[in-house]
């Protein structure tokens, strides 16, 4: 029998580094410059959180709407150890608010025919968004952000064992669902 | 777990396998290198110091109602 995959909405430990600490807290404190610098550090994540959830380009509006929420609350944030998954979580939200929106005002008009690489990229990034929610994020992080699997596991809060599982099991099932070929 | 496939999935400066590497490059179109630039707003939220007055003038209000109840009615006049 398999074990669920493990959600990164589930903090299972992984310390991060001391200087993020300091920087929330600075960030907290008002700190743009400390904000500015966790927001290029945990930019790819939530993107991929958002990419994961929702498609291109909502994805990139998402994003910025995240952190903007998260230096509005970052004062009432009690473990600053626990920024990544709190914002990863803020994204989540967001991306349920972003599909809600969505259904009452209505699906946003065709963009258009997209350019081949983009809607090629969109065809893969369609199976990923089928995979559960803990596979599919963990495999945007690493194919579409080029993340490594120490970083996944250190700006996620989930140990490094979970992210390796994640992957690999993520993988298999794209494998499966794309076929060895790549459409 | 010995798949390099897979290994290569863990780290890439191992070295991604055929089919990892081909998901990256189809993938591609859809990274950003650089985050936009992130113009932050003056924080709306009640600051702390504000949040202590608030707590400062709620329990004056109340030691002031005990201080009331305590005193109970007052004696009529002889």
């Amino acid at each position: 029998m398999r074990a669920p995959p493990v959600s990164p909405g589930t903090v299972d430990s992984e310390e991060e580094p001391p200087d993020d600490r300091a920087r929330v807290e600075e960030a907290a404190r008002g700190g743009r410059r400390a904000f500015q610098r966790l927001y290029a550090r945990y930019y790819a994540p939530v993107r991929a959180v958002a990419l994961a959830n929702l498609g291109w380009p909502e994805a990139d509006d998402v994003t910025q709407e995240v952190f903007l929420r998260a230096w509005e609350r970052l004062p009432q944030l009690r473990h600053p150890e626990r920024f990544g998954p709190w914002l990863l979580q803020i994204a989540r939200n967001r991306c349920v608010d972003h599909h809600r929106r969505a259904r009452v005002v209505g699906a946003p008009a065709e963009r258009g025919a997209l350019p081949p690489p983009v809607s090629e990229a969109m065809e893969v990034l369609r199976a990923i968004q089928r995979l559960p929610s803990a596979y599919r994020e963990t495999l945007v992080m690493r194919l579409v952000e080029g993340m490594s699997g120490p970083e996944i596991a250190s700006r996620t809060g989930l140990t490094p064992r979970s992210v390796r599982v994640n992957l690999h099991r993520g993988m298999l099932k794209l494998r499966a669902a794309l076929g060895e070929e790549l459409p | 777990m010995n798949d390099p496939e897979l290994e290569g999935l863990w780290d890439p400066s191992a070295g991604a396998g055929g089919y990892t590497r081909a998901l990256e490059r189809r993938l591609r179109p859809l990274r950003r290198d650089e985050p936009p630039p992130l113009v932050l707003p003056e924080r709306a939220t009640r600051t702390p110091s504000r949040v202590w007055t608030y707590a400062a003038v709620a329990f004056a209000a109340a030691v002031a109602l005990v201080w009331v109840a305590r005193r109970g009615p007052e004696e009529p006049a002889p």
